[in-house]
């Protein structure tokens, strides 16, 4: 039986609560024939919209019971699988209270801004279950200080090798020891990390010298030995940011779309 | 050309101050290293104690690893022996030199920031904070700060505070008001209420819907109805009027109950119609709405004597010959091809009807319109034979090959006798009694004789009864013949061409109606709410005093 997680938390409760009231208040909308046709203003557009603020507000709550770590209101697994769940229901469940009219205005802007918080937020719970399990540090990995300062050591002792060696050794030093400069592409693009290529080596292995021959080999080992770690070094980095970036724009867009929502309920009463 | 190099250290401090040292060096091989035998020294612990050598070879210049504990490095890359090109950097362990060639003196700068020798520690901790995400962006909180202040700007305060509120807009608003869609106010004139009647009526003057109806909406305090609930604004073309049928049934299916007596029968859709009801005037000009099923009671109660059978018929006697009358030949559309026009005896009737009264006069013909105008008519023209002495009876040759006419006088020619004043009266009020009881107009009207004590010696003895034509019969709901145009009269006034009676009404009934149209959506029939035949209310004509002009009114748009 597999874990547990935020995604499946009591057997997928959230899932089956928050599609079973769609279901219902999409039966509920269908068969509702308002005079005038379906908006907003009638009786299931009024309700609609006030479950669905009330829910945005409490998705908003979430940021507040994460840092809480004393609450007694439920487990925070509980509150991530209901948040994650009730979210996605708003995609249908403002739709419902605008009978799925749109135009270019700050109504519309608000469920915009509701989409794009709600896609990041998938995007966000995607990587978390792909991706949370493959932080070696979780699993009792080296940390990244330790990474760093090894690598640093390979780099160290390889440049040691170096010492009084001729121009066909340093060639193959400087074709495998690719210099450390981790920024912002680095760890988000899958920027290929360089390997030791075995035949490269091995040719250019036979250009050095015999007398050279044997650090030589023990150097390729060791930048080899760097390249591996560096190579885990951005992957780790870029897992951890796969699971930060999407709240760049999760969390600040959320806070957009309050300002929107309430702009939304302020504007439709003040031009009733 | 005298070879040489320039070493030149600049050692800034935390505080800013800086420190220039400045080496000239003329030979054309120096060495850079921590001490020994070096020309320059470097101060770093990283640096070897002979570290590297510098040399001009002929014209270039060239670098050269001597066996160093952390190697020297051109450009980032490793070597042991490297030409240098203007521009290049070269790092002895962590000094990093800048060269700058002038001339055949190589300048090599060496920029010692503050704390050069940074511990490993904080190295390390600085290489693993470029590795975390954040490092690079700004906060969430600070991200979030700043949408929120710039959405509450931009989609609340600034609307707020101009008159641009068109961000708020609901929805697309009907071309018949784009003309005024920036100016929200004109229809939301105070904010948090419902748009009123009062800012559609500054523009548009309408009838109320029924008498009484305003009293009606007045005492029932849940029924609140304003302009704006059926005039649904900011639903872009489509829903300005709108069709919805439950804004009359929700009333109209219980009228029996919401005004008893009121003779206002209950509707609840097109196709649970009632049957339609025309209105009847009885004797004593009391109008009734009578159901079309009513047979014994709806009758066209026209004083006219229409006989559609026998107009109809083929072949009939026109004046230019044999004729075959068409429901067209009559019955025509208006200008705007939407109703029909009313008959007119001279466009219809007068090519066949003569209104002639003695064949002794063939020329002279009685007005129509105008049962007052008959009798004066006729004394002019018998005057002007009996006391003028025109000669009005000129043989008429074509007239002599006509066949007789329904109307037409009788053919046997007579000579007017008799002379003086009383010749003509007794002549006219001859053809007046002739016309009237006989022969024009009482072929197709009816007539009253008028009680002896009105009768003048130059009036009319005679008046014909109003014919009372309905031009329109079904004055609650509105039909357009137009929008019908390609089918045959026939197909819906079934039974005309063997009618002989006016009092037999030829109007179509409901069930004709439903062939085509149903209500609501039904698959294969023309949809037909309440709308589609009924108003809810007429245009008035705009009050005069309220009128504006246009260039002003322009003027005060917001564009």
């Amino acid at each position: 039986m597999s874990q547990e997680t935020f995604l499946n938390y009591r057997r997928f409760k959230w899932l089956w609560i928050t599609a079973a009231a769609l279901v219902v208040l999409t039966i509920i909308y269908a068969v509702d024939r308002p005079i005038g046709g379906r908006n907003g203003g009638t009786a299931v557009g009024y309700t609609y919209g006030t479950l669905a603020a009330l829910g945005i507000v409490w998705l908003m709550a979430f940021g507040l019971r994460k840092r809480s770590y004393r609450s007694s209101l439920g487990t925070l697994e509980g509150w991530l699988a209901a948040h994650v769940w009730i979210g996605l229901g708003l995609l249908l469940l403002v739709p419902l209270h605008s009978g799925f009219s749109f135009s270019c205005n700050v109504h519309t802007l608000a469920y915009l801004l509701m989409v794009v918080t709600i896609v990041t937020g998938i995007w966000g719970a995607a990587n978390y279950s792909t991706l949370s399990a493959r932080i070696s540090a979780h699993r009792g990995g080296a940390k990244d200080e330790l990474v760093v300062e090894r690598i640093q050591d390979l780099s160290d002792q390889a440049e040691q090798l170096c010492r009084g060696k001729s121009e066909a050794f340093l060639k193959l030093y400087n074709e495998f020891c690719v210099p450390f400069k981790p920024s912002l592409g680095w760890i988000l693009l899958r920027s290929r990390q360089p390997k030791v290529d075995a035949s490269a080596a091995s040719g250019m292995l036979s250009g050095v010298a015999e007398g050279e021959r044997a650090d030589a080999v023990s150097m390729i080992g060791l930048l080899d030995q760097r390249l591996d770690m560096l190579r885990s070094l951005a992957e780790q980095a870029r897992i951890r940011a796969l699971l930060r970036v999407w709240l760049y724009v999760h969390v600040p867009v959320s806070f957009a779309l309050c300002v929107a929502l309430v702009v939304h309920i302020f504007s439709v009463f003040y031009l009733w | 050309m005298a070879f040489g190099f320039r070493f030149i250290h600049e050692k800034s401090s935390g505080t800013g101050a800086s420190e220039r040292r400045v080496v000239d060096l003329q030979q054309r091989e120096v060495i850079f290293g921590r001490g020994g035998a070096s020309h320059v020294l470097l101060s770093s612990h990283k640096v070897g104690t002979e570290h590297a050598k510098f040399f001009w070879d002929g014209e270039k210049l060239l670098v050269a690893d001597l066996a160093s504990p952390t190697g020297v490095r051109v450009n980032g890359r490793l070597v042991s022996r490297a030409e240098l090109h203007d521009g290049d950097t070269v790092l002895l362990g962590d000094v990093e030199l800048t060269l700058r060639l002038d001339g055949s003196i190589a300048e090599l700068t060496w920029l010692e920031a503050p704390q050069a020798s940074i511990p490993d520690a904080e190295r390390i901790a600085s290489a693993v904070g470029k590795l975390r995400v954040d490092s690079y962006l700004p906060s969430i909180r600070a991200l979030s700060i700043v949408l929120v202040a710039l959405g509450t700007v931009a989609w609340l305060a600034y609307p707020l505070g101009t008159s641009s509120k068109r961000q708020w807009s609901s929805g697309p608003i009907s071309s018949q008001h784009k003309l005024i869609e920036n100016d929200c106010v004109k229809c939301h004139a105070e904010p948090f209420k419902p748009v009123r009647d009062q800012e559609c009526q500054a523009c548009h003057s309408m009838s109320e819907h029924a008498q009484g109806y305003s009293t009606f909406v007045s005492q029932h305090a849940g029924l609140e109805m304003r302009c704006a609930q059926c005039h649904m604004e900011h639903n872009g073309d489509h829903a300005l009027i709108s069709r919805d049928q439950r804004f009359c049934t929700s009333c109209h299916a219980e009228m029996s109950k919401l005004k008893p007596g009121a003779d206002i029968e209950d509707v609840s859709s097109f196709d649970q119609h009632p049957q339609f009801r025309i209105e009847v005037r009885d004797a004593l000009g009391a109008v009734t709405k009578v159901s079309l099923d009513d047979s014994s009671r709806a009758k066209d109660s026209s004083q006219i004597k229409l006989n559609h059978k026998l107009h109809l018929k083929q072949g009939l006697e026109g004046k230019d010959g044999p004729v075959t009358l068409e429901c067209s030949a009559c019955h025509q559309l208006d200008e705007n091809f939407k109703q029909l026009k009313p008959i007119e005896f001279d466009k219809h009737c007068r090519d066949c009807h003569s209104l002639g009264f003695d064949e002794r006069l063939p020329e002279a013909e009685v007005p129509h319109g105008d049962s007052e105008a008959v009798f004066p008519a006729l004394f002019a023209a018998y005057s002007r034979v009996v006391l003028l002495g025109e000669d009005q009876s000129l043989p008429n040759p074509a007239r002599d090959m006509e066949r007789d006419k329904p109307g037409d006088l009788d053919p046997e020619p007579a000579q007017i006798e008799g002379s003086g004043v009383s010749a003509v009266v007794e002549n006219a009020r001859e053809a007046e009694r002739q016309l009237f009881t006989r022969t024009g107009c009482f072929l197709c009207h009816s007539y009253k004789e008028k009680p002896e004590l009105l009768q003048t010696s130059t009036n009319s003895h005679y008046e014909v009864l109003k014919p009372g034509v309905p031009n329109v019969w079904f004055t609650a709901a509105r039909f357009s013949h137009g929008a019908h145009e390609e089918f045959t009269c026939e197909s819906c006034h079934e039974k005309t061409r063997e009618s002989t009676q006016t009092s037999e009404l030829l109007l179509p009934g409901k069930k004709m109606c439903q062939d085509c149209h149903a209500s609501g959506r039904r698959q294969g029939y023309v949809s037909s709410d309440c709308v589609e035949c009924h108003s809810y209310h007429d245009s008035l004509g705009f009050p005069h005093e309220k009128k504006q002009d246009i260039a002003s009114y322009i003027k005060g748009l917001t564009r």
